[in-house]
């Protein structure tokens, strides 16, 4: 099947890429830059996503966040932002017909947006808020604490709000120049997806994006150091289950193996038919909450597991879960369980392409990262090629790369922790 | 759930039989637990010493079966040593499912 999607250059080296789904009642619109708190250094920590929460607090035609909020809201729509560690994306969903206000108000917002000081330090209060908040949710902790040991001393293990101490330190000065910097044409992908009109979109882009057009060369980041051995990292909280995360360095989204390990993850740990959740769960009884995850970058990536336990099961829940990533390795899957794991992937990325926020997403996601577009077809091929011997490398692979564990809970000391895996 | 330390128990030694000797690697394990747990669990009807537990840990590392099953032996060291070190009851009981969760892993 053809593509449905165009990709049309714009002024100053942006990059428009549009859908027309002339069914669907609505039309989701997202510019996405690259860059992201994978960036920052250790004393800009936290600025990309700072930047991301005051451009909603007032730009020169709308002063205030209630004058955004009711500019969409008043027609229904969605306006929201996120910032990851390789790019922050502002977008919006709306009643196809106000397709060209949204436009104004997200271009207004990452263009003309005050970065009033006052807001700046009240918004520095309520993400000071955020962080300590994550400290006290073991589950988001745990999982910071795992990073942090999968990318020691690199800006990809750290928070993406960054750190008190850096979000404490940051300035206006500081904000307003590292958002000049990177918002930048080049590095900005516009993606859109609904009841649109291509040649109009493009026209509403190319008028009403203004941003400065020179690249800023600063977007090169380190790749993370190898990792040499295994090691674990325990918070002593007085929590009433364990929480874990374990695992090793993964493949990156460059690696042709991608696939395989997306599946490899599905077979290991995503939903109630996955091995963890029906041996560690179902048969042994072991843990409430068990799952497993991954998070691929540009040159790295890691698979995790996490596990929530009773205190007193937690080693043996560890040891559990070694023996499900060992049996991947040593043994190839069913074809049964891999024609599952297929289905399921698949089915999943056809479900996230019912919405227009979906297919906007995907589009602009690619478009930036990959400077290609793959349709669903292409992609849902690339899964159905996938062999269970392929599956098995990638396992062998991952289990001979240092584990790493965080765990946080009432434990006094690490060394049972240690020795299950080998640290 | 109570993190009793072990070695705060009453040490009134040779009260309480605890190993029971016999039994296979995985049963002595068990039984292990057990005692541990009712120190952490508060449930046991008389007290336990330290010097119980580790008995009943002792009686574990007597058996040479365990040898053949990776990490369960060092488990068991592990968790003597806790107990020495006066560690929560909880800890221990960790560290001695840990050693019989490596027995079934490797059985």
């Amino acid at each position: 099947m053809p593509a449905a999607h165009r990709v049309l250059p714009l002024p100053g080296g942006a990059r428009l890429v549009a859908e027309s789904m002339p069914e669907r009642q609505s039309t989701s619109m997202v510019l996405m830059f690259a860059g992201g708190s994978r960036l920052e250094d250790d004393r800009l920590g936290g600025v990309s996503h700072f930047i991301e929460h005051l451009y909603f607090k007032g730009t020169k035609r709308r002063p205030s966040s209630k004058e955004i909020a009711d500019a969409i809201e008043g027609v229904g729509g969605f306006i929201n932002a996120s910032t990851d560690k390789e790019l922050t994306a502002y977008w919006a969903r709306v009643p196809s017909e106000h397709e060209d206000l949204a436009f104004d108000i997200l271009f207004d917002i990452v263009a003309n947006s005050r970065v009033d000081e006052a807001d700046v330090e009240k918004e520095r209060m309520v993400i000071l808020d955020e962080l300590r908040m994550y400290q006290d949710q073991p589950q988001d902790l745990v999982q910071n604490l795992f990073e942090e040991l999968i990318w020691p001393g690199h800006p990809l293990g750290r928070d993406i709000a960054g750190t008190e101490q850096s979000v404490a330190r940051l300035t206006r000065d500081d904000i307003i120049e590292y958002a000049d910097a990177h918002y930048r044409l080049p590095n900005v992908v516009v993606g859109a997806a609904g009841s649109l009109d291509v040649p109009h979109t493009a026209d509403v882009v190319a008028r009403g994006l203004a941003l400065r057009a020179d690249p800023d060369g600063a977007l090169d980041s380190s790749t993370p150091d190898p990792l040499s051995a295994p090691r674990v990292l325990i918070r002593r909280r007085q929590t009433a289950e364990a929480h874990i995360c374990l695992g090793a360095r993964a493949l990156s989204y460059m690696d042709p193996d991608r696939y395989a390990l997306d599946l490899l993850n599905t077979v290991l740990g995503e939903g109630m038919s996955s091995r963890l959740f029906l041996n560690i769960r179902e048969r042994l009884g072991l843990a409430y909450d068990v799952h497993s995850f991954t998070q691929k970058h540009r040159d790295t990536g890691y698979l995790g597991v996490y596990i929530g336990v009773e205190p007193k099961k937690a080693v043996d829940a560890v040891n559990a879960v070694l023996g499900e990533l060992r049996a991947l390795a040593d043994d190839e899957v069913a074809e049964d369980e891999l024609t599952r794991a297929k289905e399921f992937t698949k089915g999943r990325l056809r479900l996230e392409m019912e919405t227009t926020n979906g297919v906007a997403f995907w589009l602009t996601y690619q478009q930036l990262l990959f400077g290609e577009i793959k349709t669903i077809d292409e992609e849902l091929a690339q899964v159905d090629a996938v062999t269970a011997a392929d599956l098995k490398r990638v396992a062998i692979k991952l289990v001979r790369e240092p584990l790493q564990m965080s765990v946080v809970g009432p434990f006094a000391r690490d060394s049972a922790f240690r020795l299950a895996i080998g640290a | 759930m109570k993190s009793r330390n072990v070695a705060s128990s009453s040490d009134r030694a040779g009260r309480l039989s605890s190993n029971g000797a016999g039994g296979s690697a995985a049963e002595r394990i068990r039984r292990a637990i057990a005692l541990v747990n009712s120190v952490a669990d508060e449930a046991g009807d008389e007290e336990l010493t330290p010097t119980e537990i580790a008995e009943a840990i002792r009686d574990c590392l007597e058996l040479s079966d365990i040898d053949e099953i990776p990490n369960v032996r060092r488990y068991l060291g592990e968790a003597l040593d806790a107990v020495s070190d006066g560690m929560p009851a909880d800890f221990v009981a960790m560290t001695l499912y840990a050693a019989l969760g490596a027995l079934r892993e490797g059985s």
